[in-house]
């Protein structure tokens, strides 16, 4: 057969800027804003409450995510078995949601049930009861869970980077503990709700095909004055460790951990998307540095990234990666070299041209369709994200110069900033 | 209601397009039709480890990856026991370089040595990575030697042990590449924003002259059937003590297996269900309980899991699970169950046909077992099935001699 066809890639176009869709927003009288996207071709709707209700906002570990967890486990109105069956006979995917700066509770469902499905989840946002006897089942649950994962590495690795990343006290850095379950009470929980459950800090996203008569049914539900405003609260900053650490964890598993990380500017600081693309060259895909030299070079590991993770307050640089037992001094080396290597020499044509692909067709996914467009659009709210974000990205995407990545790279990879954690069999430690 | 086309090549490749132009994306799904049931015992984790290999490059293609970035794409894979199944998104104006990526690798994949000997590595760490460095990691290693004794259901699809991986030469590579990998093994799947004729074209022009194939692979030894309880016990470094129960059950498209499916949502599907309601809820023998099938193309089974609460004997959650099985073999589910667990396939059924990147895999899965309009078929098949019939699939299947349970409690 003739081949020589398939000798050259076939024509392709540039990589088009997403369409954003926006939200109408109309603020309701209690405070509550209510956000609408309407599309897609098929009779479903999400409809998500959103609350500065996370982890942050209490003194108190687990307190946060317990609260958003137990929400529909018993209500003034409803016991946990009737609110179970009510959610359940719908078909409705209902799913509690928090972080450490906020939380929620999200339902998908057909648009017929939808009106049910409102007057169920505003009950369980406004009128959760935390009854003791399901507080002491999820105590139990989750007890089994934390000892679960404390004998896994990759866990124990997350606990020792926040330790290693906060200043002690810094609620950033929290991490619980077994104790931390005996104190879950259900008088907390409640506490908390009543004082973070609030309109006035509540964001309603709605999107899919609700009719005109639904979106009347959900603002005249949550934006009922019943529902009271409560104090405002200030998200606190995060205090770092002053200085860089290595942490050494000696522990039987089958793999080591590995983690190296740095904080690291925060998401309005100007080299948030030119430092983007330095670490999406680093290891933001498959094709990067580390993960084509620690996997597909030196196969010691299934898989290796960098994340930038940054937020309104905080940020943090990471690699992470499970490898080989033994190899974690070489892997730690490898990572440096690549850093070093990023910092001083430029990219080569053929990565920057992969790297300028990779990056905006991944912005392409996050709007892919109206639910998807939906979430990253209420996330863009949520934290202050100018809606030009996406232009400002596919410029530094297309225009970016090889040697302004490795400005960003000589700039932000820094060695000497960067801590270590390694958990596993050998690497010496406690 | 799913809307697609199909079109079979010369060469046997089936393909479907299921148009989507609300999304700028496109996904391009292509499915082979040999899975870790293909494997010979000896040879096992062998249809996983080629997955890797064949993002090894190409005659005309020496970096699959870099060519699917450019585009803005993301390419991935995965190995089931029944097929292999291979996916690129990127933006549905790229959509053909999708067609040259799959078709040379297709025509044949760079083979060398080296890569091999890369890949054994990698998947040796993945294979510790999730089946030995994680509390349970090696259950479905354990479970399915239990259950299975002969078909090669009996093991995951990463492979029976390391060994295996390790052993793999170059020439069983070969070999198994131009046994399992031809045009009419393979059923291409593109849902997004394309147009169908468009799609049609490619396939064509991309596929349309590769004309290998080969001979019909036989089937895998059918499972005897079993006839006495098998226990096993197994100690770990685990929390708690998980136990797992197996009943043979039907191939895919057996009636059965939609029985089965029915009865294990009246079991385990949500928090109002049965077995949470009871045992987690009401008794707090356990802290998780589940059921569920395996759907599998071959006879699969219905399987019971729980997790059992910190002070209690295994005995005890295993001796509620079986109270359950038998009221529902004595009394059936109610018709407020029933009606309950099809409201949530018919919810499941129309939240799923928006899912445009997961339709063109759902298509090629269907399209395998032999009609993909079952997409929009086969949950109708639900309607009919009443309370007696359920209760006379739990009669049937779920006995003691068709049971069997393991316990895996800490050391």
């Amino acid at each position: 057969m003739d081949n020589k066809f398939r000798m050259t890639p076939p024509p392709s176009g540039d990589i088009k800027m997403p369409v954003v869709p926006t939200f109408e927003t109309e603020v309701l009288p209690n405070g509550a804003m209510l956000h609408v996207m309407p599309g897609g071709n098929q009779s479903i709707v999400k409809i998500e409450i959103n609350v500065a209700a996370g982890s942050l906002r209490t003194s108190r570990a687990l307190i946060a995510s317990s609260t958003a967890e137990l929400l529909s486990e018993g209500t003034e109105f409803h016991t946990a078995q009737e609110m179970a069956e009510a959610l359940d006979f719908y078909g409705a995917y209902t799913w509690p949601k928090s972080s450490i700066t906020r939380a929620s509770v999200s339902s998908l469902c057909v648009e017929r049930d939808l009106k049910h499905i409102v007057e169920l989840v505003n009950e369980i946002i406004r009128h959760p009861a935390f009854p003791d006897e399901e507080v002491e089942l999820y105590k139990a649950q989750e007890i089994q869970n934390f000892d679960m994962k404390m004998l896994k590495t990759p866990y124990l690795a997350s606990r020792a980077m926040l330790h290693a990343l906060y200043a002690p006290g810094c609620r950033y850095g929290r991490v619980a503990r077994h104790e931390d379950y005996d104190n879950l009470t259900p008088q907390a929980l409640r506490d908390f709700h009543a004082e973070a459950y609030r309109p006035n800090v509540a964001h309603i996203f709605v999107s899919g095909r609700p009719s005109d008569d639904d979106i009347r049914f959900i603002a005249e539900t949550f934006g009922t004055t019943d529902w009271q405003p409560g104090p405002t609260w200030e998200i606190p900053g995060p205090e770092y460790n002053k200085t860089s650490s290595r942490t050494m964890i000696e522990f039987d598993g089958e793999q080591t951990s590995v983690r190296v990380f740095r904080p690291i500017f925060n998401r309005s600081h100007p080299d948030m998307l030119p430092f983007g693309m330095a670490n999406a060259a680093l290891g933001g895909y498959f094709g990067a540095r580390i993960s084509q030299n620690l996997r597909e070079r030196l196969g010691l590991t299934y898989g290796a990234y960098s994340t930038l993770n940054v937020n309104k307050f905080r940020g943090v640089h990471s690699i992470s990666t499970e490898v080989k037992t033994g190899s974690h001094e070489q892997v730690v080396r490898e990572i440096f070299n690549d850093m070093e290597r990023l910092a001083s020499e430029c990219i080569t044509d053929r990565e920057m041209e992969t790297l300028r692909g990779f990056m905006k067709g991944e912005m392409l996914h996050y709007f892919d369709s109206v639910l998807t467009s939906a979430d990253t659009v209420a996330a863009f709210m949520l934290e202050d994200v100018n809606m030009d974000y996406v232009n400002d990205y596919y410029r530094i995407a297309s225009d970016i110069s090889k040697e302004e990545i490795r400005q960003m790279a000589a700039k932000w990879l820094v060695a000497g900033e960067y801590s270590v954690v390694c958990v596993g069999k050998g690497v010496g430690g406690e | 209601m799913i809307t697609f086309s199909r079109h079979v090549l010369a060469n046997g490749l089936r393909v479907l397009v299921c148009e989507d132009p609300l999304s700028p994306m496109a996904t391009f799904n292509m499915l082979y039709t040999v899975g870790a049931r293909n494997e010979n015992p000896e040879r096992t984790g062998f249809a996983h480890l080629f997955e890797h290999l064949m993002f090894g490059g190409s005659a005309n293609v020496p970096d699959f990856d870099y060519e699917v970035q450019r585009v803005g794409g993301d390419a991935n894979a995965f190995t089931n026991n029944d097929y292999t199944n291979y996916y690129v998104t990127l933006p549905a104006d790229n959509i053909e370089t999708a067609f040259w990526l799959e078709s040379d690798r297709l025509c044949e994949p760079a083979f060398s040595q080296e890569s091999l000997d890369i890949q054994k590595k990698v998947v040796i760490e993945e294979f510790r990575q999730r089946y030995l460095n994680a509390p349970y990691g090696d259950i479905q290693h354990i479970f399915r030697d239990l259950v299975y004794k002969v078909h090669p259901y009996r093991w995951p699809t990463i492979g029976l042990n390391i060994e295996h991986i390790e052993n793999a030469t170059l020439d069983e590579v070969k070999d198994f590449f131009y046994r399992h990998y031809t045009p009419s093994r393979a059923i291409l799947a593109v849902s997004g924003n394309v147009k169908t004729d468009h799609i049609f074209a490619l396939a064509e022009k991309w596929f349309g002259d590769i004309r290998r194939d080969a001979p019909k692979e036989p089937a895998p030894p059918a499972e005897p059937v079993q006839t006495e309880a098998r226990t096993l016990f197994k100690e770990g470094n685990v929390p708690a003590t998980r136990i797992m129960i197996a009943f043979h059950s039907a191939d895919r498209l057996h009636r059965d297996t939609k029985l089965g499916d029915l009865m294990t949502d009246v079991f385990a599907d949500g928090l109002s269900s049965r077995l949470i309601q009871r045992l987690v809820k009401e008794s707090r023998t356990c802290t998780d309980a589940n059921a569920y099938i395996t759907g599998s193309f071959d006879p699969g089974a219905v399987i019971f899991s729980a997790q059992v609460a910190d002070g209690v004997k295994p005995e005890t959650a295993i001796g509620q699970i079986w109270d359950e099985i038998h009221e529902m073999q004595d009394s059936g589910p109610t018709d407020y169950e029933i009606n309950k667990a099809r409201n949530r396939q018919e919810a499941a059924q129309i939240i799923g046909e928006t899912a445009s990147q997961t339709m063109s895999q759902t298509l090629a899965t269907y399209e395998m077992l032999g009609d993909a309009n079952l997409v929009n078929t086969e949950y109708r098949a639900y309607d009919d099935m009443q309370p007696d019939d359920v209760m006379d699939f739990a009669r049937r299947t779920c006995t003691v001699e068709n049971s069997s349970t393991l316990i895996y409690r800490s050391k």
